[in-house]
């Protein structure tokens, strides 16, 4: 095999220059991606082993793959045979993960209709080229490449017949000059309609342009004109980094805000000394905020001092600040409202700092679901699509079948943004289905929350045992039998992945031994596994109103690893050792073997200790042994949570409600509130010891890496809403600690039952939930002791380990804690605290999509029942914020909550605070004050159904 | 009757005596003659500059690194060369210590050649702000004999060898310039985390080597052993160990003499001397010619 | 479990694809094979044994002195004793750290290379004695322990010493789920497992085995040996031949044998 050198200088962070050698193998036996070749190897080494057989082969250059990814991945008979070359899928990696995901699918699957082969061009000696150190350019070179290897290729398969055509997007003029075959995707479009709508748009070279415009010219002498350019330009790559290096510039995420589109925030750190401090910087205005979207990564100029101001208050949704025109009259009136608003603001904190966007560090551009806006299309094969997400702008499309796209959900994808237009255009990857179609809007739900909604991989199936897999004696003599326990479950009726399971034995007269027995999924998931890969990616199982997407198999979460009543499974068990009081005495950990006796809902295990109770107060003793144990259960389980609470746990609340489902029509045709009983604060009080015994016992062993949940403290400042609200209520609030806060909550609750408002408590309980952060994941090494604080738990530390199924979390708790007690040695990248982190990290992000999800579930079937229930709809419903145009409000008995406009006709003031609204009329609005809503559902196809709430 | 090979080892001195008073040396050379001198240059393309240089058994191979660094207050418009040289373990065989010794006064000799003679201002990217760091390092791969001259040859072949890329310093606005004005270039950063609030500094490197240190001018050595009234040109180990006294002659590229270094030992008498020089002179065009040619 | 990345359609991909769809590796290799490998023996004058050897960009030269004297206080009245030295040259190396004589790193390579050889030289055969092994890197591209190995063997073998077999070193690597034969600077990883082995390859005996960082839980130690065990065979029959050719050359220059 000849070898050639490639070198490379490179510079290392220190300074030190290197020149890098690398060997290049060059081969004579690789497969040219010929089905008929006779010269070259049958089969290829790797994992794309399809072959190419038509006359005529497409070979794509970078571009075409870059940009028309989903057109060249479409099966149709003018794209049936593709040759990717080596060269072009090495540039298209290097520029587009997804996209060479892609095409890595496309390679390695076999579809009907389409042949996809690869051509190792850069390590077949025919075709390899040496690359000059001193002169060309890489694109250059990489053109080179790809002309050198179709040349070959076209000689090589004279004799059977083949030809291999250059599959261009740009400007074919070099293909031309070195007279190789080429045609350009616009062609093979316009030969074939249908595939001009998964076409790309992007922008032509500059000689290509000069060519149209030139002969436009003759044409029509007015269409020169230049379009106006409505963005400001993007500085280049280089200066902008330049600039980011001497501090005149900065770099964030970009964040619309979730209730203004007009505003969005970078959140940046002006200080290089102080690293951790991060200022949020202002983005006001379509022309600062300079196309950026949701989520890119952008740099940023910071604007003068005189430009500083206060968010806004407002809600502007992207239909206020659209502008279809090009008329500026909708900023106008826009910045106009705003000044008014601006005057409210309370003058006793500083303005935030503003800023511009002035180049974009990284796309984060994903597809997206949206409807076409029947309102923009005007006759042509162009209209507006409305993405779902509304942080989004519109979506300017091209397709053929625009008019039978109307009112449907499609998937769309952002090819550009010129600054000339204002709006990004981009193609239609897929339908999805009919808006208001539950399946079409629930799929809509998990796309946009990015839900794995695929099927496991074979690989992952691969893990699972056998279907016949019973626990064996061998089980049973590794791990502690604890078969003869009288062990039992409680949970929600209809609940199949039942992962926890309790026993109450009462060792002597001063102490009871009670058992957590939690599923044993590390028992059936390997770490590193294909299963566990795929369970990490999935994160938790995400349940939605009528179905649920879930971590692990259903054979593994409905059944082997399902603690059922009757069967005999595997279990990691927790057995604590108490006195009458609750005062852990010792506390075991083990795998064990556990036959649960009775799997109980919540209303069952609640009357039977009722039944239980009452018996005994009559003199008939207890016989029934899960009864009894039920009933040590809770008894210990009422000393556990005064405990709890006296150590200064908080109640919180949600306004989450329960649907009543009609399983023949599949409807909803009611809510009720949950119930909570005391079976249900049984359950939670031991599954939150056991997580605490769990979490202390991980730390010990592994201080560095263990995976842990903490609520931080909620600073004065978050609790500043909570504390208006409750005065404008007339109530004052102690917030000094987590136990006065939970007291004075009790007491205002009280207080206001007395005076008839039943509701009241929760609401603040519900505000209260709101102004803190959310509880999250992290690895114990990454954050210093007193911050594993669990807040809202009165917890130090705090883990989740009770409910393996569906959390992907408590998996890693399982394996730490297995490593703890010698079963297993610690998996390498467990013991990394950064690792872990990384695991939390991500682990968070998909709990939080997951509850995005199960939320954007519940209100799409709150509207299906409104709809239901007709236009003339009327409730009672809460003021839980007061904006400068208008009102959040929770509607208690559906548990939803919106925005209700308030016309600056109707409005006559906002009191300095911001809890209270006068009105015209003379009513006076109060944060957390009552006021009947009407709910009509506002239907247009190009969106989401839009819940309208109006003040009556 | 003791064989010659024993004879050679029990009494070095008397045996090289035999040869010399009959005008021939031990290995068949005659007493001015140099060995065979092969020159390969840019054989370490790891390196930015590198020779190897082979005189008869004696094997010498020389290394350029570079780094960017930050000037030295000193001398703030001025790079920095470091000179190196290491006498590997499978050259003599001999004890850590015993080659650490040589290795030092070798470095010292080449250094206090080589050094004066490199224009360090040319190593300068901006002063104040970045220069080069080059660090030359000698490897003595087999040691037989005449160290000294192959050494100072294999650095000055790999100081002339050596292409550095071309650095600009960018300065936030003009980036776009650079940008349109050099291919494959790539940021770089060459600014210390830990360095308290100074403006950091960042460079554009190109892939492409161009630029090459002026060295004119250089310094090429030619030695002799002085024994028995006789001058040996470059000297094999064996007549090392047995000589004592010995005679470099300085010698500028052009052939002209620019220096002598000679220290103690036996008298070199005029006539001897102005022997010495005429062979330098003619040595110093065979380096030359093999320097031409591997460049 | 790589959490999950979120990036747009503009970002590409991080790190290196190790193995192409097409199958080959960064270099243009398969799995099973190793890099080119050039070597000679007899290239110094000094050292009683020397070679040199490259396995594609990994360039040492070895040296070999003694049978001789203990240059130390040490030795063993009825066997000879073996040392070794490895050093790495400055500009070796294009890893981002630099290795040189003494550290961690060559004190443990000369360890492995000095108990290695021990176990294979007939050492009774020279009592009282001292080998000297050096192993000086040139340039590093991954695999310095075994080229080492490789280049003091032939060394060995240039200076006559006694020993019952050849040693033949190679080294494994995973990427990508993958073994990788022989694997260079880019696929080996100080977060990634790799295999050096070391063989007898006539009696096929294991002479040493070290295993960096931790096999995946689903890769399996057999078939890590496996794939080391036949590289180490496509390196034995480069050795073998090279050393017969230099063997028939030394011959043919005292004129026995004709070539």
């Amino acid at each position: 095999m000849p070898v050639r050198e490639k070198l490379f200088i490179r510079k290392s962070h220190r300074g030190n220059v290197q020149v890098v050698a690398r060997e290049h193998y060059l081969r004579k036996e690789l497969p040219c991606g010929a089905l008929k070749c006779a010269s070259c190897e049958k089969t290829g080494h790797g994992k794309a082993q399809g072959r190419v057989s038509e006359a005529s082969v497409l070979v794509p250059d970078q571009e075409a793959v870059l940009r028309q990814a989903d057109l060249i991945g479409k099966v149709h008979p003018a794209l049936s045979d593709l040759l990717f070359l080596q060269s072009v899928l090495r540039v298209v990696r290097s520029k587009s993960a997804d996209v060479y995901e892609q095409v890595q699918s496309m390679l390695t699957t076999t579809m009907e209709g389409k042949r996809a082969a690869i051509f190792s061009n850069e390590n077949r000696e025919e075709t390899y080229l040496h690359r000059s150190h001193t002169g060309e350019s890489e694109e250059y070179y990489d053109r080179n490449l790809l002309i050198a290897a179709v040349k070959w290729l076209n000689q090589h398969w004279t004799s059977i017949g083949m030809k291999a055509i250059i599959l261009t997007d740009s400007n074919a003029s070099s293909y031309l000059e070195e007279d190789v075959p080429y045609v350009t995707v616009k062609k093979i479009c316009e030969d074939h309609h249908e595939l001009l709508e998964l076409y790309a748009e992007h922008d032509e070279l500059p000689e290509a342009m000069d060519i149209e415009s030139s002969n436009e010219n003759r044409s029509n002498p007015q269409k020169t004109k230049r379009p106006r350019a409505v963005y400001p330009d993007y500085l280049p790559e280089r200066k902008a980094k330049a600039g980011i290096r001497a501090r005149r510039y900065f770099q964030g995420t970009y964040h619309p805000s979730a209730y203004d589109v007009t505003e969005a925030t970078v959140t940046v750190c002006l200080e290089p000394k102080n690293k951790s401090k991060r200022t949020q910087v202002l983005i006001v205005g379509r022309e600062n905020q300079n196309r950026s979207i949701d989520g890119d990564v952008v740099v940023i100029e910071l604007l003068p001092k005189s430009e500083w101001r206060f968010p806004s208050n407002l809600a502007v949704d992207q239909e206020a600040a659209d502008i279809d025109s090009d008329s500026e009259e909708a900023e106008v009136t826009l910045s106009g409202s705003r000044a008014k608003s601006e005057k409210l603001k309370a003058a006793d904190r500083d303005p935030s700092p503003t800023g511009r966007v002035v180049a974009i560090a990284q796309r984060n551009w994903r597809p997206y679901c949206a409807t076409i806006s029947e309102k923009s299309l005007k006759g042509g094969e162009t209209a507006l699509c409305v993405p779902i997400d509304r942080s989004v702008p519109k979506i300017r499309v091209r397709s053929r079948r625009i008019s039978q796209l109307i009112g449907k959900r499609v998937l769309i994808i952002i090819d550009k943004w010129d600054r000339t237009s204002i709006h990004p255009s981009g193609h239609i990857i897929r339908e999805i289905g009919p808006s208001e179609d539950k399946e079409a809007e629930t799929e809509v739900i998990l796309i946009e929350n990015g839900i794995p909604t695929r099927k496991f991989s074979d690989a992952a199936m691969g893990c699972l045992p056998v279907e016949s897999w019973r626990v064996t004696e061998e089980h049973c003599k590794t791990r502690w039998d604890l078969r003869e326990l009288t062990i039992c479950s409680v949970d929600p009726p209809g609940c199949t992945d039942i992962d926890d399971a309790l026993h109450f034995r009462r060792i002597n007269t001063d102490e009871v031994e009670v058992g957590v027995h939690i599923a044993d999924v590390t028992a059936f998931v390997g770490h590193g596994s294909a299963l566990d890969q795929e369970a990490s990616e999935r994160g938790c199982t995400v349940y939605l109103v009528d179905r649920r997407i879930e971590m692990l198999p259903s054979l593994l979460s409905g059944n082997f690893c399902s603690l059922q009543g009757g069967e005999e499974r595997l279990a990691f068990s927790a057995i604590l050792r108490m006195n009458n009081n609750g005062n852990i005495k010792r506390s075991e950990f083990g795998r064990s073997v556990i036959k649960s006796k009775a799997a109980l809902t919540y209303e069952m295990a609640q009357n039977r200790i009722d039944e239980a109770r009452k018996g005994e107060s009559q003199g008939k003793p207890t016989t029934d042994e899960v009864t009894k144990s039920l009933m040590g259960l809770a008894e210990i389980a009422k000393k556990l949570r005064a405990r709890r609470m006296a150590a200064g746990a908080l109640i919180l609340a949600s306004p989450e409600v329960k649907f009543k489902i009609e399983e023949a029509r599949d409807e909803i045709t009611d809510v009720a509130m949950y119930q909570v009983r005391e079976t249900n604060r049984m359950v939670e009080e031991f599954m939150l010891l056991a997580n605490i015994v769990v979490a202390e016992k991980m730390l010990k062993h592994f201080p560095q890496c263990a995976m842990l949940r903490r609520h931080p403290k909620p600073s004065e400042e978050m609790f500043e809403p909570l504390i208006r609200a409750a005065k404008s209520a007339g109530f004052d609030l102690d917030v000094s600690n987590s136990k006065r806060l939970n007291e004075s909550l009790a007491e205002i609750e009280k207080a206001a039952k007395a005076r008839g408002d039943e509701y009241l408590g929760t609401l603040l309980r519900i505000v209260a939930t709101r102004s803190m952060t959310q509880a999250v994941y992290f690895s114990s090494g990454e954050v210093s002791d007193p911050e594993y604080l669990h807040y809202g738990l009165a917890a130090p530390v705090y883990t989740h380990f009770t409910s393996p199924i569906r959390r992907y979390a408590d998996v890693l708790v399982h394996r730490l804690l297995s490593a703890c007690l010698g079963y297993a040695s610690l998996p390498m990248s467990l013991q990394d605290s950064q690792r872990m982190n990384q695991y939390a990290e991500a682990i968070n992000q998909r709990h939080r999509c997951a509850q995005y999800a199960s939320r954007a579930s519940t209100l799409l079937h709150t509207v299906l029942l409104f709809k239901r229930q007709g236009d003339k709809l009327e409730e009672a419903a809460r003021i839980i914020r007061i904006l400068g145009n208008g009102l959040v409000v929770l509607v208690p008995r559906y548990g939803v909550e919106g925005i209700v406009h308030i016309d600056d006709d109707a409005k006559a003031r906002v009191d300095e605070t911001g809890s209270a609204m006068t009105l015209k009329d003379g009513r006076t609005l109060r944060v957390l004050g009552e006021v009947k809503v009407r709910i009509r559902i506002d239907s247009a196809p190009e969106r989401m159904d839009k819940v309208i709430y109006e003040l009556m | 009757m003791i064989s010659e090979d024993v004879y050679r080892k029990v009494h070095p001195k008397e045996y090289l005596k035999r040869f010399i008073d009959k005008d021939v040396r031990p290995d068949g050379r005659a007493v001015s003659t140099a060995r065979y001198l092969r020159l390969t240059i840019g054989s370490i393309n790891t390196a930015v500059g590198s020779a190897l240089v082979r005189l008869g058994n004696t094997t010498v191979l020389a290394g350029v690194n570079a780094t960017l660094i930050r000037p030295n207050n000193a001398n703030p418009d001025k790079g920095i060369v470091e000179v190196s040289v290491e006498l590997l373990p499978t050259a003599s065989g001999e004890s850590r210590n015993v080659r650490g010794e040589e290795a030092v006064v070798l470095a010292e000799f080449l250094r206090t050649l080589i050094i004066p003679h490199i224009d360090v201002s040319t190593l300068c990217v901006e002063a104040d702000k970045l220069v080069w760091c080059l660090s030359l390092t000698v490897y003595c791969i087999d040691h037989d004999g005449n160290l000294e001259d192959s050494v100072v040859l294999a650095a000055v072949a790999a100081l002339r060898n050596v292409r550095l890329p071309t650095v600009r310093m960018v300065d936030g606005d003009e980036g776009g310039d650079i940008e349109n004005g050099i291919e494959n270039t790539r940021m770089i950063d060459a600014d210390n985390e830990a360095e308290e609030g100074n403006e950091s500094i960042m460079a554009v490197v190109s892939s492409k080597r161009t630029e090459s240190l002026e060295l004119d001018n250089f310094p090429l050595t030619v030695s002799f052993q002085l024994f028995c009234e006789k001058a040996l040109i470059d000297p094999s180990a064996e007549e090392e160990v047995v000589c004592v006294s010995r005679v470099t002659f300085i010698m500028k590229p052009t052939g002209d003499m620019r220096g002598i270094l000679k220290e103690g030992g036996h008298i070199l008498s005029p006539k001897l001397y102005n022997s010495c020089l005429a062979q330098s002179k003619e040595r110093v065009k065979e380096y030359m010619k093999k320097l031409q040619a591997g460049s | 479990m790589a959490p999950p990345p979120k990036r747009g359609r503009g970002g590409g991909a991080r790190g290196l694809e190790y193995i192409s769809l097409d199958g080959l590796r960064v270099d243009g290799r398969l799995h099973t094979e190793v890099r080119k490998i050039r070597c000679s023996l007899g290239t110094l004058s000094r050292a009683d044994g020397s070679a040199y050897y490259e396995q594609g960009n990994t360039r040492v030269l070895a040296a070999v002195y003694g049978p001789r004297e203990p240059t130390g206080r040490d030795f063993e009245h009825d066997k000879a004793i073996v040392k070794c030295e490895f050093s790495t040259a400055m500009f070796a190396s294009t890893a981002r750290r630099r290795t040189w004589k003494g550290d961690r790193k060559s004190t443990a390579a000369a360890i492995v290379v000095q108990r290695l050889f021990e176990g294979v030289i007939l050492l009774a055969e020279y009592p009282r004695c001292q080998i000297d092994i050096y192993v000086q890197v040139l340039q590093n591209d991954g695999g310095t322990l075994v080229a080492a190995v490789n280049a003091a063997c032939l060394a060995l073998i240039n200076a006559g010493v006694a020993m019952s077999d050849y040693v033949v070193a190679c080294s494994v690597g995973y990427v990508d789920n993958t073994f990788v034969a022989d694997p260079n600077s880019l696929e080996s990883g100080s977060d990634r497992p790799e295999l050096t082995l070391a063989i007898t390859p006539h009696s096929g005996k294991i002479c040493s085995c070290q295993l960096v960082s931790k096999l995946a839980d689903d890769a399996s130690f057999e078939s890590a040996m496996q794939y080391a065990t036949a590289g180490a065979k496509q390196i034995f029959q480069v050795l073998e031949y090279e050393v017969k050719k230099y063997s028939l050359g030394l011959l043919d220059s005292r004129g026995m044998v004709a070539l």
